[in-house]
């Protein structure tokens, strides 16, 4: 009987190991153990069932103590305001009046995302603080670009793994501490960790892309050397510092020109750009009967349009000043002050922007109702050409005098026509004028 | 009598000759000693995957994946005071207020595993690891690290002359940094794996065109060709002289190969017996100057002995062709579609496609997509050309396909979707 038993085994042995003959490669790896946390939106974006609750999150006022320097970059930073900013509450309450259903949640799936993912709707403190630190430090996975419908439903992907006492981050040996727990993670160094906030369409229009055309740029984001983070995010002093350095300022206060905040953005803005004079260096076509040609060249050299993100709402464009005897004879793009708008009827002017329509062609500020999207950008590490031409036919320039050519790349951060319909009005007031690169040569009409 | 591990069980000598019997069935019919049999597959497909600084090794007799973890320990750069020996370890030679000094490249020890190259002759398996610099060389048979070498600022693909134990490794393209640092290539390195224990970097072929990426060798190893990603330019390369000695713009629009014009774009390269070259370029929106343009995304073919453009297969200007492969026993290539990010937006502009040649010009067979591909990215072909094995950058999955239809046999989930991008995949008869 034994022997049976026996042999019976043997041959179930044989029949259950010779079934990796049938070169069967069905997965090994099917199911990756899951470090986040679930949540479920509903047609509205509003949220069925999460997983995640609001004390799950800690104010980054916990984080004070030890991780002082951090704090207090990230509480000037945009993400620390990115729900109490005043262009941004206006933008929710219209976007609240527009889609009653949808507009609350849609909004704040970015602009405060712990209210989101824990479906949230009284207003906690926590949650004011926007993208704070208790909420990037718990990704244990990327999202995706949000693809918004007409309807505008909330539906970001995040992938998180709040309320363990776990803060992930980039760095690969982490002291022990008596707080939390810390763990390693490689996502931290690469740009998809910026997802889904900064990659975004509406209605199929491609209308905030800054990943993908980061993506596009560096040839499927093939590297983590040129991410996100190498730029807003730099690794200076032996740590990544946390202002996020875009090109948004704290428009609530005076202009401070040694503000470190905006010392930092004049400083990226600076390295973006380069500008050129596309003539040799004796100039010899430059005047030509009675018309003196310019060609200019504007090289970028970052790893996104010019400008990205919210691009309907900022302008980069080229002030040229054409001068003798100190008088100008020519210009474009040449402001009386920080508040005025441009002239977009010149036909002189080279402005980087773009524009949002809504569906009666209206100029839209903010992104809910977009149908209509024209993107006037400088793409990633292109360059564009232009050539101001200036028909003296006045006589003005006069043969005996040098004439002074001084050429400059601006950027501010908002139309002022944007700014002036929200509150408090010295926003607007506060709007400063970056300068990118400038350029300047003399020109002795042969 | 024969003592039994079973408690309590005697057993004579005709029960143990039974026994016996039925052990050495079990053992026989099951293949444990297979690797006896001509007949037995012991096929393996190595696929990078650069998030996670690992290799998967899938066995597809049985289906088990193994890993190769790339971890080149980092070096501490500042104790190194000699310039060359400073390069050597991969570290930077600065020069700092009148002194000099080692310093470490990077803050981390990321080492980003992008490609594979196998030499089945020797028994190598070849690593270029586009974060760190470093191009491994591992042990076929046990997946031992043997050696490493520092190519520096971002390996990319390779091809190796298994005679002259030769590899030539092209670097990673469009990678200038804002703000200077980093610029992009414009050579090719080869590397001596001769000794058996030290690889050494003996040349840099240089080709005065930016981003030399797109990298493939002839069959008597005589010939390398590149074709740079931002240069836009293709470049013949005498392996016994270590020198360009032709080369071609990919298109008439660029004349002068020093310039960044990054237009079409070739991505990867494959050559065949006949002395045709099939460049995969990715095309796409192009802006310059005061021009734009769009670009679709194509296949080239070249007959490399009179360095002429054949023939031009355009797909979308959405579609990215990536990865190129080519049949060793058909005149078809085999190219990955990469696609648009958001791929949701771009319907059916990736998948995978066959073009065949058989007809002196490219022709499409079959082009499949599928809603699960996300970015896929890597491509290889088994021997006998019936199968072809394709990675998913961002869906993580390895797909076994169908080489002649393009039906896919198995998908094969081999990390966390989005995070473990996979890349390069080498197929490996044993």
């Amino acid at each position: 009987m034994i022997f049976k038993i026996i042999l019976l085994a043997n041959l179930l042995i044989f029949t259950i190991s010779c079934n990796k003959t049938n070169n069967s490669v069905d997965s090994k790896y099917t199911d990756p153990i899951k470090y986040y946390k679930d949540y479920w939106p509903n047609e509205s974006g509003n949220l069925d069932s999460t997983e995640m609750a609001i004390h799950d999150f800690a104010s980054a006022s916990e984080c004070f103590d030890c991780h002082g320097q951090y704090f207090a970059e990230w509480s000037k930073s945009r993400h620390a305001h990115s729900f109490d900013d005043p262009i941004f509450q206006k933008g929710w309450n219209e976007a609240q009046i527009d889609f009653p259903d949808t507009g609350e949640r849609f909004c704040i799936q970015c602009h405060a995302p712990i209210a989101f993912v824990t479906g949230e709707n009284d207003i906690y403190d926590v949650m004011k603080e926007g993208v704070t630190c208790t909420f990037c430090h718990s990704f244990t996975g990327f999202g995706e670009t949000v693809n918004a419908n007409d309807q505008i439903v909330a539906n970001a992907i995040y992938k998180l793994n709040p309320g363990e006492n776990t803060m992930y981050g980039p760095i690969e040996d982490p002291d022990d501490n008596p707080y939390h727990n810390s763990e390693y993670s490689r996502l931290f160094s690469r740009s998809d960790m910026c997802l889904p906030c900064h990659d975004f369409t509406i209605g199929g229009i491609e209308a905030e892309i800054t990943f993908t055309e980061w993506n596009i740029a560096t040839a499927g984001g093939m590297s983590e050397t040129n991410s996100c983070q190498s730029c807003h995010m730099p690794f200076r002093n032996g740590r990544h510092e946390h202002d996020f350095i875009g090109v948004d300022i704290d428009l609530t206060k005076p202009i401070d020109h040694i503000d470190s905040q905006y010392l930092k953005v004049d400083s990226l803005l600076k390295t973006s750009v380069e500008l050129s004079f596309v003539f040799d260096t004796n100039m010899t076509e430059l005047m030509n009967n009675d018309t003196l040609t310019i060609p200019i060249s504007v090289k970028s050299r970052i790893h996104h349009s010019l400008p990205s993100g919210t691009s309907f709402a900022r302008e980069a464009w080229i002030e040229i000043k054409v001068l003798q005897n100190n008088s100008v004879v020519f210009s474009s793009g040449n402001l009386g002050n920080n508040t005025s708008d441009l002239n977009l009827n010149d036909p002189a002017l080279l402005l980087f922007t773009s524009n949002i329509l809504s569906s009666n062609n209206d100029t839209l500020s903010s992104i809910p109702n977009t149908q209509y999207y024209f993107p006037q950008l400088l793409p990633a590490l292109t360059t564009k050409d232009w050539t101001y031409l200036f028909i003296d036919d006045g006589g003005i320039l006069d043969n005996s005098n040098p004439i002074d050519i001084s050429v400059r790349m601006l950027f501010r951060p908002f139309k002022p026509a944007i700014l002036r319909n929200i509150n408090p009005p010295e926003l607007l007031d506060n709007l400063p004028i970056f300068e990118m690169a400038r350029i300047d040569t003399t020109y002795i009409i042969p | 009598m024969i003592s039994s591990p079973y408690k309590n069980l005697k057993i004579n000598n005709m029960n143990s000759l039974y026994i016996v019997l039925c052990i050495s069935l079990t053992v026989y019919s099951c293949g444990l000693f297979e690797s006896d049999d001509p007949g037995f597959s012991s096929e393996k497909i190595y696929v990078t995957k650069q998030g996670d600084d690992e290799i998967a090794v899938i066995n597809l007799s049985d289906g088990t994946i193994d890993t190769i973890l790339i971890d080149y320990s980092a070096t501490n750069c500042m104790v190194i005071l000699d310039g060359e020996e400073c390069g050597n370890a991969g570290c930077m030679w600065h020069e700092m207020g009148g002194g000099e000094m080692c310093m470490s490249m990077s803050n981390s020890t990321i080492n980003g595993p992008h490609f594979t190259a196998i030499d089945n002759t020797n028994r190598y398996l070849f690593v270029t690891s586009m974060e760190s610099g470093w191009v491994g060389r591992y042990n076929l048979d046990n997946h031992q690290l043997i050696d490493k070498e520092m190519v520096g600022n971002m390996p990319a693909l390779m091809v190796l002359n298994t005679d002259k134990e030769k590899l030539y490794v092209s670097s990673m393209m469009s990678m200038v940094a804002s703000g200077g640092g980093m610029q992009s290539r414009t050579d090719i390195s080869v590397i001596d794996y001769s000794d058996d224990f030290d690889m050494v970097m003996t040349n840099n072929i240089e080709t005065s065109s930016p981003s030399p990426h797109a990298i493939a060798i002839n069959q008597n190893g005589s010939e390398v060709f590149v074709a740079t990603y931002e240069g836009n330019w293709l470049f013949k390369i005498s392996t016994s002289l270590n020198s360009v000695i032709a080369s071609k713009p990919l298109e008439t629009f660029t004349m002068d190969k020093t310039l960044p014009v990054t237009r079409l774009k070739p991505v990867q390269c494959t050559h065949t017996q006949d002395s045709l070259l099939f460049i995969s370029c990715e095309g796409g929106e192009w802006t310059s100057g005061a021009s734009t343009d769009t670009i679709p995304g194509q296949i080239q073919m070249w007959d490399t002995n009179k360095m002429t453009l054949v023939d031009t297969l355009q797909f979308s200007e959405f579609s990215r062709p990536w990865h190129i492969v080519s049949s060793a026993v058909s005149k078809e290539i085999y190219v990955v579609l990469k696609g648009q990010f958001n791929a949701g937006l771009y319907p059916d502009s990736d998948g995978v496609a066959c073009v065949s040649y058989e007809s002196g010009y490219l022709q499409l067979k079959w082009h499949i997509i599928n809603d699960v591909f996300r970015y896929l990215h890597g491509i290889d072909i088994s021997d006998d050309g019936t199968r072809l094995f394709v990675s998913g950058e961002t869906d993580t999955n390895l797909y076994e396909i169908n080489a002649e239809d393009g039906t896919i046999i198995n998908t094969t989930l081999l990390g966390i979707e989005g995070v473990s991008k996979l890349q390069g995949v080498t197929y490996s008869p044993n």
